[in-house]
């Protein structure tokens, strides 16, 4: 600015006195740097004048942003087919406290607030007041009435803050299923983590994922596994309930199970015994031999009869029967007295390849197809130690373990005209998918009369819900640990579906080491151990579901056991 | 002076102005303070609203449903005979034990003999009354007739004499 005229008048001055020259140009560029300015004071106007006018026509919502109102929480909902909230997002109160700024003295705040909170200790409160870290946890899912006493303590250093939790409304129900999120807010087991993307999702977050379950079967699955293991003292339970033609879970229980709200406080880690726990299946396995020899027309007749008059040795084994018959028996007859003499005869004529083939096709060598993470494979014997031994007992399902998901997956197969459809824990809306053909519609026939008939008159007489025409196959297999037989516990399995004149549901279900109690005689079989408990779930689940009984209508069976049978339990 | 005037003029134009404006800007600004106000008490009431939601489901789970049915209610699945599966089962369960006697229509009344009209009293058993005037008394008719017409005394007049010979009996009980 120097440069603009000073007056010229000290003997400093005089070295830069203006010329006239001079003194016009810096004339000129004043002119110039005013013109410059105005032109400023002009432009910024209008430019004022536009940003108002946008402000007051686009964006005139009050910035009220939406953290204030927001009401959905970091996931999406989850609800059951009927749409039943199985899990939500709440915010809920987060005590929690900074201990270098705390006023009062730890230990009587510790008493003070372990007064109101009662599922924590006084030593616990303490431990985290006299922390030295920053910032500590206190309590997470405070009750509002809670957090307003704590609040009313007037400790400075303790925050008082609403955080997104998950919530399971139905605590313990489903776990296995539902899965639960840990505390940051990702899927950590089961739903919750298979569709971890889809429910956090911001785009998707106010549409709740909708489940296949129905938690009034859910529940009623549940409460029955829960009272047979009360009664027989049993390490467990598992049941799934499939829609046969859709491939739906619409229920899956495991016991023992645990709370999802509070994941991790009885120490058990998670184990879902339905699809992640591997088991030897015993007899249910021989519906699926049978199934193979009639589609590979090994069986040209159900009247074809087996020798099972004695025990049969084999490559230094022997095959015992659990009913013995002693006598040649029918397709019907083995299928009804669970023979594993029968069964392992005509595993041998189907032979191992289309053995193989069978199990390949019906998904038993590899993890059952379907959202859950929580799946294994199959164990099966190596090809090198698959000789004929191995066919005979797979035949009766020893020798092999698969999860019951498999089991249920396979009898769902076999009882819906034979289509392999992969399993889904979303609801349906749409027609089933395509899926894959397995058995004909002959084999699938026949084996409804087969399964129909082992509950009218076979070991499975204590299923036979009144009405509900439930079909289904016993097993009862030694529990196998690891590869290693446990002596004296057992696996008691019933695989069902129901009404079998057009099978719509198929249930299976699983006792992990049945003790036998009064109400069983002692007896730790399936036929008496698990086959009541679905003799009363299809008569609870069958009208959820809609399936009206129908006492005066049935499969017809008579064709299969001209003369009749007496079945000794 | 015009001058003078005009550039009063355009202070008090201005000032209006500025003033008005101001009103406005006042005006919208509590506008919009009601708006974020309405807003947040939008949020959070539905926050209420779904916490309420959360606790009235949690309260009402399906394992204490379970648990109450386990240990008051004790209701049971209905069992197959106690569903309906045609309108002829459901006429099966109103018919009667036994067969009605066959009735003949005939005139056997006389014909003047005065319409007679049902006890429209019902008695509630708050006093039985005594044995005695129990049977003395006739038997309430059976039998309603309904009729417009008003020939022997209106209906109204028959309907009091009714009243009055149900009550006469039953007064000595009180």
């Amino acid at each position: 600015m120097g440069a603009i005229g000073l007056p010229s008048g000290s003997a400093i001055g005089a070295r830069s006195a203006p010329l006239p020259g001079q003194h016009q140009a810096a004339r000129a560029l004043a002119r110039q740097r005013l013109s410059v300015l105005l032109l400023l004071f002009v432009a910024v106007p209008p430019v004022l004048a536009l940003r108002l006018g946008e402000l007051a026509l686009f964006d005139a919502a009050p910035a009220a942003a939406t953290p204030a109102t927001a009401t959905t929480g970091e996931r999406a909902d989850i609800v059951d087919r009927n749409g039943v909230e199985l899990a939500r997002t709440f915010s809920a109160y987060a005590i929690s406290v900074e201990p270098r700024r705390l006023a009062s003295e730890p230990r009587a705040l510790a008493r003070r607030i372990a007064a109101i909170l009662t599922d924590r200790s006084e030593d616990e409160i303490y431990a985290e007041l006299t922390h030295r870290g920053s910032f500590r946890y206190i309590a997470r899912r405070v009750l509002p009435a809670e957090a307003k006493r704590i609040n009313d303590l007037g400790e400075p250093a303790i925050r008082l803050g609403r955080e997104a939790e998950r919530l399971y409304p139905n605590f313990s129900l489903g776990a296995h299923l539902i899965g639960y999120a840990d505390n940051e807010g990702h899927g950590a087991y089961g739903v919750e983590k298979a569709f971890d993307a889809r429910l956090t999702d911001p785009a998707r977050r106010n549409d709740p994922l909708r489940l296949a379950v129905d938690v009034r079967v859910q529940q009623a699955l549940d409460s029955e596994l829960r009272a047979i293991v009360a009664d027989q003292q049993a390490e467990g339970a598992a049941g799934v309930v499939l829609d046969v033609n859709s491939g739906e879970v619409v229920a899956m229980v495991s016991l023992p199970d645990f709370n999802p709200n509070a994941p991790g406080k009885d120490g058990q880690p998670a184990f879902n015994k339905a699809s992640y726990g591997r088991y030897e299946l015993g007899s249910t396995f021989k519906a699926l031999t049978i199934a193979s020899g009639l589609e590979s027309g090994v069986i040209k007749s159900m009247q074809q009869r087996y020798d099972a008059t004695r025990p049969m040795p084999m490559a230094g084994f022997v095959i015992h029967d659990d009913h013995p018959q002693n006598s040649w028996l029918t397709v019907p007859e083995v299928f009804i007295h669970s023979s594993n003499i029968g069964t392992a005869r005509i595993a041998l004529e189907v032979g191992r390849e289309r053995q193989r083939a069978m199990l390949e096709a019906i998904g038993f060598m590899k993890p059952v197809e379907i959202e859950l993470p929580e799946l294994r494979n199959p164990q099966l014997p190596p090809l090198s130690n698959w000789g004929d031994l191995a066919t005979m007992t797979i035949s009766y399902g020893h020798g092999i373990t698969v999860t019951p998901l498999h089991l249920a997956s396979a009898y769902a197969t076999l009882v819906n005209g034979g289509i392999y459809r992969p399993l889904t824990l979303l609801r349906r809306d749409g027609p089933p998918p395509a899926g894959r053909r397995v058995f004909s519609e002959k084999t699938s026939a026949e084996m409804r009369q087969l399964l129909r008939l082992t509950v009218t008159a076979g070991t499975g007489r204590k299923a036979d819900a009144a009405g509900y025409r439930v079909g289904g196959k016993t097993g009862t297999a030694e529990k196998n640990e690891n590869g290693r037989y446990v002596r004296g516990a057992n696996v008691s399995t019933f695989a069902a579906a129901f009404p079998m004149d057009a099978p719509r549901y198929v249930v299976v279900t699983m006792i992990d080491n049945p003790r036998g109690s009064k109400a069983t005689y002692g007896f730790r079989t399936a036929g008496m151990v698990i086959a009541p408990v679905v003799g009363r779930l299809v008569t609870r689940i069958g009208p959820l579901l809609g399936v009206t009984p129908d006492p005066a209508r049935d499969l017809d069976t008579a064709s299969l056991m001209p003369t009749p049978a007496a079945v000794v339990e | 002076m015009t001058t003078y005037a005009g550039a009063a003029l355009m202070l008090f134009a201005t000032l209006g102005t500025a003033i008005a404006s101001y009103t406005v800007n006042l005006h919208v600004a509590g506008e919009r303070a009601a708006v974020r106000q309405l807003r947040a008490d939008l949020g959070a009431q539905t926050r209420q609203v779904l916490s309420l939601q959360a606790e009235l489901r949690t309260r009402a789970r399906l394992p204490e449903m379970q648990r109450w049915n386990d240990n008051v209610f004790k209701m049971a699945a209905p069992s197959a005979t106690q569903f309906l599966r045609s309108p002829v089962q459901l006429a099966s369960f109103v018919a009667p034990a036994a067969p009605p006697p066959v009735q003949y229509a005939v005139a056997t009344a006389p014909a003047d003999a005065a319409p007679e009209v049902a006890s429209v009293v019902v008695r509630t058993g708050y006093a039985p009354p005594p044995a005695a005037t129990t049977a003395a008394s006739p038997a309430p008719a059976q039998l309603v007739r309904a009729s417009y017409e008003r020939g022997a005394g209106t209906i109204a007049d028959s309907v009091a004499a009714d009243l009055a010979s149900i009550a006469a009996p039953a007064a000595p009980a009180r």
